[in-house]
């Protein structure tokens, strides 16, 4: 059986996570600490791909990532050629279809540190970029890691947005559900089978993480 | 000299309170719960704004509702100790002092001045309240504060512990030569500690009073600096 679509399903979780997590570590801050006008509007924006059809998002990012969309246009102006059917291209895609599952646990870990601790630290004379690396940062660990562990599983078993916006490119785009998908519809069910058991561990392996994560900061709290 | 007019408005209470302080004085703001005391020392720290009136110390200005300035809490300078003895709970009893102070040696006299040198490696969550109230002065003051707040920093110690960190606090403010506010609910405490009392009863002031040798003289209200 070829595992290729396993490695790459691993490799758009792992690069997808690292960059969704860097971009979502301050963007729920700014959604929990920083009162701004919309700030409702924006929260529910980032909560939106939870409620889409996975076919309505991808048509969407298929709109904006295409040759005449502003992404579209960005990328080959930057590096020339397509974003759409590049690896590069689902990433982003991963990357917007996980957005709340990365920012949500965040949210609540951010929710959950005593506000005196903030105010402590403006006295002490830290700047609100200080604050949040030297204190909302080291007490929202959990949060930290249930992000990261939600997000790489759910773009671990991602499928429609990635079928609108990689298509199926052996060894390119073609991740391990489409690669399910596709062993079905030619009825090799040996090789589906078997993918879908590996998947089937990972996915519990990483809701046992999660779950020891969430006990873990319980006790802590 | 610290200045003070604030007047807000918080629930049913309105807060319509004037004082001075010098540097080198203590001064305590008593009064029941909810009568505004823990407001009055969020506004002075800057965490809170007033509804009008103005904060300044020596001649600059902290907030001014009529020149429309608010200075946060982070650009006053202020050491502020919580009711509760806060400290950030992943550092340890030095970092935490040493938050907003990069001078190590600083810190270490800081650590050893309020006898806690021996937990410098310790948790917050590890030491006792009496322990963790020390380490909380050490931190207000590793910054080099021009003004001290201290928000009922007795209240949640035994009587053994109050009486002897009391007694401290006592020695630190003639070292200090800054302005401290106390805020605190006992009478025994202010008197024993403070060089000027105001009582407070629903915001507002109700008795004036300051230390003369060994015994408080009243002053009346109307002559309180505004």
């Amino acid at each position: 059986m070829d595992l290729t679509p396993l490695y790459l399903s691993a490799k758009l979780s792992l690069v997808s996570t690292a960059i969704l997590l860097v971009l979502a570590m301050p963007l729920a801050a700014l959604l929990v600490f920083v009162p701004f006008r919309g700030r409702f509007l924006a929260d529910s924006l980032v909560n939106l791909p939870l409620v889409l059809p996975p076919t309505v998002l991808g048509f969407y990012l298929l709109i904006i990532m295409g040759p005449d969309g502003p992404v579209g246009r960005l990328w080959a102006g930057l590096w020339g050629g397509s974003i759409v059917f590049t690896f590069g291209g689902i990433v982003l895609a991963a990357m917007v279809h996980s957005l709340p599952f990365a920012v949500q646990p965040l949210k609540t870990a951010y929710e959950k540190i005593d506000p005196r601790l903030l105010e402590m630290a403006d006295v002490l004379g830290a700047s609100p970029i200080s604050t949040f690396f030297r204190v909302i940062l080291p007490n929202a660990t959990s949060g930290i890691a249930a992000s990261a562990i939600l997000a790489f599983a759910h773009t671990m078993g991602e499928f429609g947005v990635i079928l609108m916006i990689g298509g199926s490119i052996p060894g390119r785009t073609k991740v391990a559900s489409i690669a399910i998908y596709e062993y079905v519809e030619a009825m090799r069910y040996r090789e589906a089978a078997l993918l879908s058991l590996i998947l089937v561990v990972i996915s519990y392996s990483i809701l046992l993480m999660v779950n020891m994560l969430g006990k873990r900061g319980s006790r802590h709290a | 000299m610290l200045d003070v007019h604030i007047v807000k408005q918080r629930g049913h209470v309105r807060i319509d309170i004037s004082f001075s302080c010098e540097e080198g004085r203590l001064l305590a703001l008593t009064g029941p719960s909810g009568c505004g005391k823990t407001t009055i020392i969020r506004t002075l720290a800057g965490l809170e704004r007033p509804d009008s009136g103005y904060i300044s110390f020596k001649q600059r200005d902290w907030y001014n509702s009529t020149k429309q300035i608010f200075l946060p809490a982070r650009r006053r300078k202020v050491g502020y100790v919580f009711q509760e003895h806060t400290l950030f709970p992943h550092l340890t009893v030095r970092n935490n002092i040493g938050f907003a102070c990069r001078d190590e040696q600083r810190v270490t006299e800081l650590l050893e001045l309020l006898r806690i040198r021996h937990l410098e490696d310790s948790s917050p969550r590890q030491i006792s309240g009496g322990e963790r109230q020390r380490a909380a002065l050490a931190q207000a003051l590793a910054s080099d504060p021009e003004v001290l707040l201290l928000d009922e920093p007795f209240s949640a110690l035994d009587s053994l512990t109050r009486n002897r960190l009391r007694g401290e606090l006592s020695n630190l403010k003639n070292r200090l030569e800054i302005p401290i506010i106390l805020v605190t609910h006992d009478l025994e405490e202010a008197r024993q500690l403070a060089d000027h009392h105001i009582c407070l009863e629903q915001g507002s002031v109700i008795s004036c009073t300051q230390k003369s040798r060994k015994s408080f003289i009243p002053v009346p209200i109307t002559a309180l600096p505004a």
